[in-house]
């Protein structure tokens, strides 16, 4: 994880993507946990907890973003408003499974409940990725 | 990789490329280089902002940039 959100970061830096400052305060740390804290040294918990709210909101900016933009994205591309469209119609059944699995996983701590967890968080990651990369095509040609 | 990054950092900001978005992502890398464990005020925070989105996402969903709407016509789908 550590590693990504360098690379990510790296991107965004060389891409010039008017990142929001969200994004990059809600990446989870990578510091150990406390032994007394809130998720008493649960990494997957509060790997959820940290990546779930950033996506969402980084999500919403980006869907934002498009809508504000769209004629002018729509000459540049139509897979700018093909992807929002995806991510309209796709993530909040997402956003509501990975709030499920956090639920059920917080109730349980069964090891397959944390498998599944792990699994949706790495989906959200991804998505996170693949909006950056959008978000950089735009900005190389000056639509911030 | 956190050296590198943090000089890929100075270099950029020595080029006066992005001075913004160095600036905001200097939280990130700072977070990024620290040691030892975060304190349970730091984790509560984390906590606090989990169960805020929670609370609010939903309605969040229902505006209007979630919305799908028809593609713009083009000149080829224009009649």
């Amino acid at each position: 994880m550590k590693k990504l959100i360098a690379s990510v970061a790296v991107i965004v830096l060389l891409a010039g993507v008017a990142v929001q400052p969200v994004f990059l305060s809600g990446c989870a740390s990578t510091r150990q946990l406390s032994d007394t804290g809130v998720y008493a040294g649960d990494r997957v918990l509060f790997t959820a907890e940290a990546v779930t709210p950033t996506t969402f909101k980084f999500v919403n900016d980006f869907l934002a973003f498009e809508t504000r933009n769209r004629t002018e994205l729509w000459t540049l591309s139509h897979d700018i408003k093909h992807f929002a469209d995806k991510l309209r119609a796709e993530f909040p059944a997402q956003k509501q499974r990975a709030d499920e699995l956090h639920d059920i996983y917080a109730a349980t701590k069964a090891e397959g409940d944390r498998v599944k967890l792990a699994d949706i968080i790495r989906i959200l990651e991804n998505i996170t990725i693949e909006i950056i990369s959008y978000q950089a095509e735009a900005a190389q040609r000056g639509i911030k | 990789m956190d050296k590198v990054l943090m000089l890929l950092l100075q270099a950029l900001q020595v080029a006066r490329l992005g001075n913004e978005l160095v600036a905001v992502l200097k939280p990130t890398v700072d977070e990024l280089l620290k040691d030892g464990r975060l304190t349970p005020e730091e984790e509560a925070a984390y906590r606090a902002t989990y169960t805020e989105y929670r609370a609010t996402s939903p309605q969040t969903l229902l505006e209007p940039q979630w919305r799908i709407d028809p593609d713009p016509l083009t000149p080829e789908s224009t009649p």
